[in-house]
């Protein structure tokens, strides 16, 4: 054997061996599942490819968890993880779906919309790969995902890609994002297929009212808001002035642009009755110019240099020392998610939706997160989903 | 599988069979070697459809 | 003797203090007018707060006409805007009652939603001149023919800036002419609307959030 095969070889090995380590590690995160307790008000779990054959066996399908109360009435639909960078989405819906009993209408809960990407991360960006949340059992662990798919479940991508069906040219990566990818098509990317299922899933279950809930920088104009398309804005609006005098946080109102396509809040309402909504609570997280990208900056948002910049009016929320902590986003958002209800159910009394035993922004604050999720160890089973 | 992915793989297959080729060729350079690797991983990757 | 004569001054400066803040002291906010329909709405800067505004209205049952552009032609027109449709970067809501106040009717209250927004002048193809001048001649109009100015600001800190920043010189436009002014209480922070209030004697009402404007606005058209 000669030496120079000797010296290719042990590359190969040492290369290989740092290789299947850090995999290992990427292996194991795509593959952790969380728990999710169905709750007591839930009564129907099914797949989001039951709305949309083209899904199934794919790492795009999902599970959809209905709340149908005792009484009939409207429909309302959570979906989160749509960015699955943006947790407060997914930790906001399983208080729903761990808490809320549903007296009129009808719930309907998808925690991980995304389910690709949240098995995806972002290594460049020194993401961490899970995190943990406080609650009165223990820790309950989580996956830290990506904003779009993972090249692993949807490949190549496109050069340019061209929304369908306006034809419009978006960023090659918007093909992975489930949120420029609305309102799908059936024999599209594998992320067009999700999003078409969700509109199927609209239109064949009637829903009134789909709220996307999601989280964006300190620095980003839209943030902290409700982004509505006209057919919303009234009762967007009305929920923003209630949030502010009855609760205290500002939760202000942008309008869905028109000339932009492929979002939820705008493609939703096109191509359905349902009236779209889209949550923002603020992430300074995903801000740029922050220290490193650590769970403790996720959880709490506190860092000292969008403290400086909040000090030169920089940022579009107030900030302070206090950071955003994910108790006060989980808050915005349940109280937002509770207060569209109300604001649909006053104007249409016959569709009206009647949620219960769900914490609003003060509880939470209050309470943390963490207060409100159930053990799977000790729950029945049968109750325990894994995605 | 539509015909572009098709197509990618075969382009991923044969650039991996070019960079093998290469890395068995060069007797001299060790940095050439280790570039070789490298950018071999994401192919090899692609091609076994680890995930 | 000399106890009493404080004792009875103390109770005078009291009596008068209590007195005087019962009666709103020199802030106008306690007189409240009444407005009178038809009532047009309309943006002072374009931004979204003129939403709000036409919903709040729809909240308190006021059946307004809405055009966020109106030039003195238009208004002119009175009810209806002379018959003017939507379009790009033009908008017109008509929803008084034709019932009582037939198409040209004369409008009897303007209300001003205050607050810049560069994208929304830009949809409209308006620069801040541009839209500065459009208020000022609006204002002339309404001087001339008694219409009734409301001017709103419920936007709070962010549709406040610098002097002379594109909200400064919209509240410059607007408030000082108004009839009557509604403002939050975060939008008057530092109380550039009180000394405008004073300056102007134009009465004040300042209310905590944007949702008071829903009873306030029932009570002023009731």
């Amino acid at each position: 054997m000669s030496r120079q095969l000797i010296y290719k070889s042990l590359m190969v090995i040492i290369i290989g061996t740092i290789t299947f380590i850090g995999g290992l590690q990427l292996f194991h995160h795509r593959h952790f599942q969380i728990p999710m307790v169905a709750g007591p008000g839930v009564t129907q779990v099914k797949k989001l490819s039951d709305y949309a054959p083209g899904l199934k066996g794919t790492m795009a399908d999902t599970n959809v968890f209905f709340l149908e109360g005792s009484e009939p009435g409207g429909k309302m639909m959570i979906i989160a993880n749509t960015h699955s960078n943006e947790p407060a989405a997914l930790l906001s819906a399983l208080i729903f779906l761990e808490n809320s009993t549903v007296e009129k209408g009808t719930l309907i809960i998808i925690p991980q919309f995304n389910n690709s990407g949240g098995r995806n991360t972002q290594p460049g960006d020194g993401y961490p790969l899970y995190f943990e949340i406080k609650t009165p059992w223990g820790y309950k662990k989580f996956r830290m995902g990506n904003r779009i798919a993972s090249p692993l479940d949807q490949w190549p991508d496109p050069d340019v890609y061209v929304h369908y069906p306006d034809r419009q040219m978006l960023s090659y990566l918007d093909i992975r994002n489930t949120n420029r990818t609305w309102p799908g098509r059936p024999k599209g990317a594998l992320m067009e297929k999700l999003t078409y299922a969700a509109m199927e899933l609209i239109r064949e279950e009637d829903v009134d009212l789909a709220i996307d809930i999601h989280g964006a920088e300190t620095m980003f104009p839209v943030t902290n808001c409700i982004v509505a398309p006209e057919k919303s804005l009234r009762i967007a609006t009305m929920t923003s002035l209630t949030l502010k005098a009855t609760e205290g946080f500002d939760n202000h109102v942008e309008p869905s642009p028109e000339g932009f396509r492929g979002l939820s809040h705008r493609e939703i309402g096109d191509f359905s009755d349902a009236l779209p909504f889209l949550l923002e609570a603020p992430l300074p997280f995903l801000d740029q110019p922050t220290g490193p990208k650590t769970v403790d900056l996720l959880l709490e948002g506190k860092d000292p240099f969008l403290l400086k910049l909040s000090k030169k009016g920089k940022l579009f929320v107030p900030y302070d020392e206090q950071g955003w902590p994910m108790s006060k986003r989980v808050g915005q958002h349940c109280s937002a998610v509770l207060e569209i209800a109300k604001q649909f159910s006053r104007r249409n009394s016959d569709q009206a939706i009647k949620i219960s035993n769900v914490p609003r922004y003060a509880d939470v604050v209050k309470n943390g997160v963490g207060f409100y999720y159930k053990d799977p160890s000790k729950s029945d089973k049968e109750n325990v989903f894994y995605n | 599988m539509t015909i572009i992915m098709i197509i990618y793989y075969l382009i991923s297959a044969y650039l991996l069979a070019m960079l093998i080729w290469n890395f068995i060729q060069e007797d001299k350079r060790a940095d050439k070697m280790l570039q070789y690797i490298l950018i071999m991983i994401p192919l090899i990757l692609r091609i076994l459809r680890a995930n | 003797m000399r106890k009493n004569k404080i004792k009875s001054m103390v109770s005078f400066l009291f009596l008068f203090g209590l007195l005087f803040m019962m009666t709103g002291g020199f802030n106008h906010s306690q007189e409240l007018p009444k407005a009178q329909l038809p009532v047009l709405t309309t943006s002072a800067g374009q931004s979204p707060d003129v939403t709000t505004l036409n919903i709040v209205c729809e909240e308190a049952g006021i059946l307004y006409d809405y055009c966020d552009v109106p030039d003195v032609d238009m208004i002119s027109q009175g009810v209806g805007l002379g018959g003017q449709e939507s379009q790009s970067g033009f908008h017109v809501e008509i929803n008084t009652d034709l019932e009582k106040y037939p198409e040209g009717t004369d409008y009897q209250t303007i209300m001003f939603a205050i607050g810049a927004s560069l994208k929304g002048m830009g949809a409209s193809g308006l620069t801040v001149d541009d839209e500065v001048n459009r208020l000022k001649n609006i204002i002339e109009y309404c001087k001339e023919n008694d219409i009734f100015i409301i001017g709103i600001h419920v936007g709070g800190v962010s549709k406040r800036g610098a002097p002379g920043s594109d909200n400064e010189r919209m509240i410059s436009a607007v408030a000082p002419y108004a009839d009557l002014l509604i403002v939050t209480k975060d939008s008057n922070k530092d109380g550039r609307f009180t000394e405008i209030s004073n300056n102007n004697e134009i009465p004040l009402k300042e209310i905590e959030y944007a949702l008071n404007l829903v009873p306030l606005l029932k009570d002023i058209f009731d």
